[in-house]
């Protein structure tokens, strides 16, 4: 035997029995097959994520199960995690992610990302909270039994997808179901319910009215009748989003996880956290230009300016002069907003010494990615 | 496993590992001879490498320990000579978390010091 033959016999056995679903436990036997131990490992992590994706959740047990200890029994794990998130798997998905061991983390923020509505979700408004309220004191059981896992992290980020879930890409914006969340849920509601308004009310490739904010409140309020649509398929139920990054100043106050795996702040009232939400649904869609956020940069509440100016200098310019206005924020009276200008001015022209180095303070500028993918973790939200 | 532990404590260099005539044990007995240096001594790890006739023999040492210790997967990646490698590489790069992981087979670097990726290749 060649060493070539060696390294294909060490072509897993789920690539071969891919699309032939009654096939896993042959593949986990061409796992067993290889020769080298070491190979066979990200063999058995194919099988089971593939046996975790067809619901056959006692192969993928097995798969992991025959994996030595070390990385990538939690690396197992973790692939189940996600692709049941894929199935709208909720439980399974928590069950495998927090035996993740050290990349339980990283799996609860995919999985909350990767988590696809139920095809029997209920419409009717208390149906919906109930449902929500249901799955989530499921979740809670389950991390309960988890090893080393951040519970409240990972609830919250299966909570924001839960109401995600219920409203966007739904076509249906009734905001009756987010009115009747309970408290601890009501941030994420509302930034639900924001998602889909702002969906149906301002498509894409229509000019963004200046009134957005306000006929979004106005539906809330129940002053118009709710917007509906089209709803979008599944993978299609993206948006713009950016990576979260530490600002001075937003770290003691009380946020929540959002799509993409960023966070928001959550405002000091229903009526604050609702322009919050909205604003974040802004962003989400991708058209939106910075424009959109000059006015809310000089808005009485903090949170409401400190969320309009990280959105502001995430987004792309379309009339106004980015870099102006940025060099006029840095003489605010609000040490937050002079702190972004002067952030934002560094990333559009970098100190020499930083050129030199070639690395930015944080990831993404203006023109952040469309998703979400599968991100990192964001820095542990704050309740 | 016998034979092989046999063989090793037999054998002094790569070069005795050509006279297995088993192929997986002789597979076996390169990787051990260069996993031993992996991360101890880059350029006896190198030497050993190149010592290994054949590309896809060289690719099977550095594929194996790129997934006993995925946080070097990066630097073994790189180097890489054959695409069946390249494709089982991309199922450890793929998964970037990986790499976070801690490292349970090298002892060398005291406890909260940045690892680097790979020894890389002697200068």
């Amino acid at each position: 035997m060649k060493a070539l033959s060696l390294l294909l016999l060490a072509a897993c056995g789920a690539d071969r029995t891919a699309g032939d679903p009654g096939n896993g436990d042959e593949a986990l036997a061409s796992c067993d097959a290889i020769a080298f131990a070491e190979l066979a490992i990200p063999c058995r992590v194919q099988v089971a994520a593939a046996a975790a994706g067809r619901g056959d959740e006692a192969l993928a047990e097995r798969a992991c199960a025959g994996i030595p200890e070390g990385p990538w029994v939690g690396e197992c794990h973790f692939r189940i995690g996600e692709e049941m998130a894929r199935a709208a798997n909720l439980e399974g998905a928590v069950r495998h992610c927090g035996r993740a061991g050290v990349f339980a983390r990283s799996c609860f923020t995919h999985a909350a990302s990767l988590l696809a509505p139920s095809e029997q979700a209920p419409t009717e408004p208390v149906a919906v909270v109930e449902g929500i309220v249901g799955n989530l004191v499921r979740v809670d059981a389950l991390l309960a039994e988890a090893g080393n896992v951040d519970r409240v992290e990972a609830r919250d980020g299966m909570a924001a997808r839960l109401w995600f879930n219920a409203y966007y890409g739904t076509g249906r914006a009734d905001p009756a179901a987010a009115r009747l969340a309970p408290p601890d849920l009501s941030s994420f509601a509302a930034t639900a319910y924001a998602l889909e308004a702002v969906r149906l009310l301002f498509p894409e490739t229509d000019p963004l009215p200046t009134d957005a904010v306000e006929r979004v409140r106005a539906s809330w309020r129940g002053d118009v009748p709710p917007p509906t649509g089209g709803p979008l398929a599944n993978d299609l139920r993206v948006g713009r989003y950016h990576t979260p990054f530490p600002v001075p100043g937003e770290s003691s106050q009380a946020r929540i996880p959002v799509f993409g795996g960023g966070v928001r702040l959550a405002g000091a009232d229903p009526e604050e956290d609702l322009d919050i939400a909205i604003l974040e649904a802004l962003f989400f869609r991708t058209a939106t230009p910075s424009d959109a956020f000059v006015p809310w940069l000089d808005d009485p509440r903090e949170r409401v300016r400190w969320t309009a100016i990280r959105l502001f200098r995430r987004s792309r310019p379309e009339a106004l002069n980015l870099e102006e206005v940025l060099k006029q924020l840095t003489s605010s009276a609000d040490p937050v907003l002079r702190w972004h200008a002067h952030n934002a001015l560094d990333e559009l022209h970098p100190p020499p010494d930083r050129k030199h180095r070639g690395r930015p303070t944080r990831p993404a500028g203006p023109g952040a990615p469309v998703g979400p993918g599968v991100p990192d973790p964001p820095p542990a939200p704050q309740r | 496993m016998i034979l092989l532990l046999l063989c090793l404590s037999a054998c002094d260099g790569p070069r005795d590992c050509e006279r297995i005539r088993d192929e997986v044990m002789r597979e076996d007995c390169r990787f051990e001879r260069a996993s031993a240096l992996f991360g101890a001594d880059s350029r006896a790890f190198y030497a050993a490498l190149e010592a290994i006739p054949s590309p896809e023999s060289r690719d099977l040492v550095r594929l194996r320990l790129a997934i006993r210790d995925p946080g070097a997967a990066q630097g073994l990646c790189r180097e890489v000579e054959t695409a069946s490698a390249q494709e089982k590489c991309r199922q450890v790069l793929g998964r970037p978390h990986l790499s976070t992981a801690p490292r349970a087979h090298d002892p060398h670097p005291p406890a909260g010091t940045p690892v680097p990726a790979s020894p890389g290749p002697p200068r």
